[in-house]
């Protein structure tokens, strides 16, 4: 077994920030719309709590995806999401290959989650700084939950398991709530420090705020031209998951609010006044995170819209009753339960993935759907035969788009680039036979 | 049919073939149909049996094939990394071999399985479905919640079906289900014996019938069957290694026997579909609910089931039980859980000095030439081993 001590390669993490400060530089010179700096700007804040967090004194948290991190903050830890930090590294620095093969080496087989695999290749290969806690989380996702525990194993460090009930009923929920009091007396205990229930409840304050502005850009989206920008909805997913409840995270979607409001009252696409909207999507699950420039590629070759994401960012509309900061704790647990990924992966498809998706066809005006099938992703793909046939009886076509989310190497952007470009004849024939229709 | 030299198979596997022979509708099922009840099927080992049981329905497990056939129908609804045994199961329900069905339950902490219910629901017409949630995490918790799914489901059961489960229904089945737990232990027990009645494949076939028959006529054929064991002392001269089959959910008893055949013995199949099934029993107390409760979250846990070590441990412990020379951990495509586990499995074997093997492939093969390449390696190694340690005893070391 090849297992690098922690920290022992931060010079990948150095080279990360490096190039997030890049990348903001190069925003600040060819500036796009707002929220795409706002949205790197709070990236490199991430990164650089993470990288120093040690220096000022503070306990650094690896957990799963969706693992409630305003309990972090509200604690005064510094979190860090495994997928968007181990894996993120590998990705930006293009060093999946090493990290795959350290994985394979350790003896993860195929058969686990590329994404997640990937995390424990980069903690073999010392790519991290020294974890301090980690929490493993299952909302439905057996590889998010196990590769935390394998980080945690691998360097003997302390380990909370939480999990979020499958299933959709009070009674998950009240589980779930009693399992947060649980993980914040482990915290507690293994840091030495109280909960600052105070700052809790502020962060469940800001959520609500975050809700809000979430719940007005859901409206605005139903507009022609579409007023957000296609990649938009994978920064709102990550900054959703990577920062809840903090300043920061508020910052990012109150830009994102203004500006698709502004777009919407203007009546222009993001991309201008000339910028011609062809055709608008449904996007189904993640898109492939090494290659956001498809959906750049997508949006100005095909003047393709992403409209709705069914599985990502929209929050549920009877939250607002229940987004309540003098109830953190329970806030947190209907928060995180009625999250659209976590929601489609951790209930039954006749509950919310089926009636999620059909529910923006009509009223965001949908040409057709892109399915984002990650290969090894254990949850995600394994239900597209069932969406492929419900929309198809709404004539609405799929196109599934095999991928890998975090290895370039299962399938490339110009064989996705080829499919997409088939798919727009398909589109045409479906709106040609939806129009004859109409008569 | 398992056969082997110098073997005496036992009179009532006849009767077990026959069971299996017209899976899943098999005669006992077919009675029960005709006797004008409702039959349900279940999904993995953390669906409470006793309480559908105890509604008057007969629970029967949904199981893929016993033998490797093509998957053609169900690989048109599933993604190609799907997992083998549901697309297995889902081929014969396409089949209309699961038409019997009026019930649809599915009380699984494995995704895959999750998402087989799903495709069930969207595309089958059974009339009544129901998903048993549960923490697989060891702890009051998961049992208080486990507790709560049970009043739900309970409680959905007698609404769809117009019925009252009474506690002392409950307590009648919990019962019978004990009771065949006893006897499958007991059978199991006598495969820790250096003559062992059965073959691990034998063992299956076994439990591929009691899976999916009424647990009455069941242990009387388990009863009988466990006598006649009793009396049979089997020589397997030709088998002296001794083996632990561990991973996914495996039916396909002539994949072990296969196996079985490059010169080894299954003595213990510590799969869902073998011990993992039988193992703790339910306390028959005052409050029924709560004991079945108790014993579904704390007993010989899947690999989903944290903390890992509950399993390990006790998958170590059973090893030895069963004095087992090396485990075969096979890894069903695409298992996830026991993928991301399967290192530290290793690794912990290899603390007690007892070597693991990892398979992977898909449900339901019946082994191939480079699978026999690895296990007669495999068991090789192993015979290196024993003989080294003999030497080693001869020599007084």
């Amino acid at each position: 077994m090849i297992l690098e001590p922690m920290g022992s390669h931060m010079e990948n993490f150095d080279g990360l920030i490096k190039t997030l400060e890049g990348m903001i530089e190069h925003r600040k010179k060819k500036p796009t719309v707002p929220s795409s700096l706002a949205f790197y700007e709070s990236q490199l804040e991430y990164y650089k709590e993470i990288r120093y967090a040690h220096d000022q004194g503070k306990l650094f948290v690896l957990h799963s995806a969706f693992a409630p991190a305003e309990i972090f903050f509200a604690m005064g830890l510094v979190p860090a999401h495994a997928s968007f930090s181990l894996g993120a590294m590998a990705q930006v620095l293009k060093k999946q290959p090493e990290c795959l093969e350290a994985a394979h080496r350790y003896g993860l087989p195929w058969e686990t989650c590329g994404a997640h695999r990937l995390v424990v290749g980069a903690a073999l290969l010392g790519f991290t700084p020294h974890v301090d806690l980690c929490v493993s989380y299952h909302f439905g996702c057996t590889s998010a939950a196990t590769s935390v525990v394998n980080v945690a194993k691998l360097y003997d460090l302390p380990i909370f398991y939480l999990q979020l009930p499958y299933g959709y009923r009070e009674y998950d929920i009240r589980s779930y709530v009693r399992q947060l009091e649980l993980l914040i007396a482990w915290l507690e205990k293994q840091t030495g420090r109280k909960m600052d229930w105070d700052r809790l409840k502020e962060a469940v304050k800001i959520e609500k705020q975050i809700y809000e502005y979430e719940r007005e850009i859901e409206e605005l989206r139903g507009c022609v031209p579409s007023p957000v920008k296609h990649r938009s909805f994978m920064e709102q997913y990550q900054t959703d998951m990577m920062m809840p409840g903090t300043p920061t995270g508020l910052h990012y979607y109150k830009t994102v609010r203004d500006e698709v409001k502004d777009f919407a009252e203007r009546g222009i696409h993001p991309l201008g006044p000339n910028h011609k909207e062809r055709y608008r999507v449904i996007s189904c699950f993640m898109p492939p995170n090494w290659c956001r420039s498809l959906m750049d590629w997508m949006e100005e070759e095909h003047g393709i819209s992403s409209v709705a994401e069914p599985h990502m960012n929209e929050w549920s509309a009877w939250l607002a009753d229940r987004i309540d900061p003098d109830k953190p704790l329970e806030s947190l647990a209907v928060k995180y339960q009625s999250h659209l990924i976590v929601r489609q992966l951790c209930s039954p498809l006749l509950i919310n993935q089926l009636p999620d998706t059909l529910k923006h066809i009509e009223k965001r005006k949908a040409d057709g759907a892109i399915y984002y099938a990650s290969v090894t992703c254990n949850t995600s793909p394994h239900l597209l035969t069932c969406l492929k046939n419900a929309l198809e009886k709404e004539k609405v076509p799929l196109l599934i788009l095999d991928n890998d989310v975090l290895d370039p190497a299962y399938a490339s952007e110009s064989e996705m680039r080829e499919r997409v470009d088939a798919f727009v004849e398909i589109m045409d024939v479906y709106k040609e036979k939806r129009a004859t229709e109409k008569g | 049919m398992t056969s082997s030299k110098n073997q005496q198979e036992m009179e009532t596997l006849a009767e077990i073939r026959e069971i299996n022979a017209s899976f899943p509708y098999n005669k006992y099922v077919k009675e029960w149909k005709e006797g004008g009840k409702k039959v349900i099927g279940w999904v993995c080992n953390y669906t409470p049996e006793e309480l559908i049981y105890a509604a008057g329905l007969l629970p029967v497990r949904v199981m893929g094939g016993f033998e490797e056939f093509p998957l053609d129908k169900a690989n048109a609804y599933f993604y190609p990394t799907s997992c083998s045994t549901m697309r297995s199961c889902f081929q014969i329900a396409l089949d209309h071999r699961y038409d019997f069905l009026d019930g649809f339950v599915m009380g699984s902490p494995c995704e895959h399985a999750r998402r087989f219910y799903d495709i069930w629901t969207y595309w089958m017409k059974t009339p009544f479905y129901y998903p048993v949630g549960l923490l697989f995490i060891y702890g009051d918790e998961s049992v208080r919640h486990y507790h709560d799914g049970l009043l739900d489901f309970k409680s959905k059961l007698e609404e769809f079906y117009g019925v009252k489960i009474t506690d002392d229904a409950l307590r009648e089945a919990i019962r019978l289900y004990n009771r065949t737990r006893e006897l499958l232990r007991e059978l199991d027990d006598l495969r820790k014996s250096d003559h062992p009645p059965i073959s691990g494949a034998e063992a299956m076939e076994i439990m591929n019938a009691c899976l999916a028959t009424p647990k009455e006529q069941f242990n009387k054929i388990l009863e009988k069957l466990l006598e006649e064991a009793k009396s049979t002392r089997r020589n397997w001269e030709d088998k002296e290694i001794r083996l632990m089959f561990s991973g996914s959910m495996w039916n396909n008893y002539n994949f072990l026997k296969f196996i079985e055949d490059q010169g080894c013995l299954i003595v213990v199949n510590e799969i869902c579909t073998g011990l993992r099934y039988w193992s703790h029993l339910v306390e028959v107390g005052s409050a029924p609910l709560e004991a079945l409760a108790h014993r579904y979250i704390t007993r010989f846990p899947c690999n989903h089931f944290y903390p890992w070590e509950q399993r390990m441990d006790r998958m170590v412990e059973t090893a030895k039980a069963y004095h087992v020379d090396g485990v075969v951990n096979n890894l069903v495509r695409y298992c996830v859980a026991l993928g991301f586990m399967r290192p530290l499995i290793k690794e912990r074997f290899a603390k007690d000095g007892i070597p693991c093997y990892d398979l992977e492939q898909m449900y339901g093969a019946r082994g191939s030439g480079q699978v026999k390449t690895r296990i007669q390696a495999f068991l090789e190694m192993i015979g290196f081993s024993k003989e080294g340690q003999e030497a080693l005893f001869t020599q007084g070391g």
